[in-house]
């Protein structure tokens, strides 16, 4: 199994991928689906899901930062990032 | 973890104990160095710092803060959109209400769907509008009763004159006839009619 990272990179260009990626968060998207009604689950499930679509192709994979970016990002402001 | 931490600094200036202990305190940093491998990849940046060890250590953080941040962009996209989603389902149901059959009080009243206004026959209303037939057409009964006792082709003549519109001289184009002839039948029809009526209204009284 590829790690998260290189799925995501991949899913760009790659559709498995991105179903992988997707069928990783599916337990989150059944999570949230007890917001509704049973009725509209199904609707909601595929709703989520084009969503998430659009969130992992967009999502800027690049601007990650290494580990000494990270450090001087801390050094230079004072709040904590998550 | 901050010892090494600690000496990692050290090598700079004084300041690094205050720095590391800093550093400790972002949750990211100190979650990725809980895990063992990559204090070994640190220890080595220390040890031998190169740029390949360097670009690994890098690498290394790097795709475990992605996990973290790309899982908690996720799981928050996915949270909100769920409940966007019922908001935007409750916006559309409060807009496109189904209560067609929802009593308009308890027990009592009728249901919504029988207080609208139905588009089938109402009183008043032409029944048979397309019926080229003028018996079809009216709507007072003793009219109706003095047609039926014209002749037929008295009758076709009226529905021409009356249903269709037409005038004398158009109804004797069509008919073949001239036009003194169905202006003669056409008041013999009217006048016949009348005098039915008229008789019929005496007998019902």
């Amino acid at each position: 199994m590829e790690s998260l990272f290189t799925l995501v990179k991949q899913s760009r260009t790659d559709n498995h991928s991105l179903v992988k990626v997707i069928d990783l968060f599916s337990p989150k998207i059944d999570h949230s689906l007890h917001q509704t009604n049973q009725q509209y689950r199904e609707d909601l499930a595929q709703d989520l899901k084009m969503k998430l679509l659009v969130c992992i192709r967009n999502y800027d994979v690049e601007n990650i930062p290494g580990y000494f970016q990270m450090i001087e990002f801390l050094d230079t402001h004072q709040t904590q990032t998550y | 973890m901050k010892e090494l931490l600690f000496v990692f600094y050290n090598q700079g200036d004084g300041k690094s104990l205050m720095k590391a202990e800093k550093h400790l305190q972002n949750p990211i940093i100190k979650s990725f160095l809980d895990i063992p491998e990559n204090r070994e990849l640190l220890n080595e940046v220390m040890n031998n710092p190169t740029n390949m060890s360097k670009q690994r250590l890098d690498d290394a953080f790097r795709e475990f803060y992605f996990r973290i941040r790309f899982t908690s962009y996720l799981s928050k996209s996915i949270h909100f959109n769920a409940i966007n989603y019922d908001k935007k389902r409750k916006l559309f149901q409060d807009r496109n209400q189904l209560i067609l059959d929802k009593r308009s009080r308890e027990d009592e009243g009728a249901a919504l769907i029988d207080l609208i206004s139905s588009k089938e026959w109402q009183e008043g209303q032409d029944v048979c509008s397309d019926s080229s037939s003028i018996e079809d057409h009216l709507t007072s009964e003793s009219l109706f009763q003095g047609i039926q006792r014209l002749t037929k082709n008295q009758r076709h003549l009226l529905s021409l004159a009356y249903v269709y519109g037409l005038n004398d001289s158009e109804i004797a184009m069509y008919l073949c006839k001239s036009q003194q002839a169905v202006s003669k039948s056409h008041k013999k029809a009217l006048k016949k009619l009348r005098e039915i009526i008229e008789n019929g209204e005496k007998e019902g009284v």
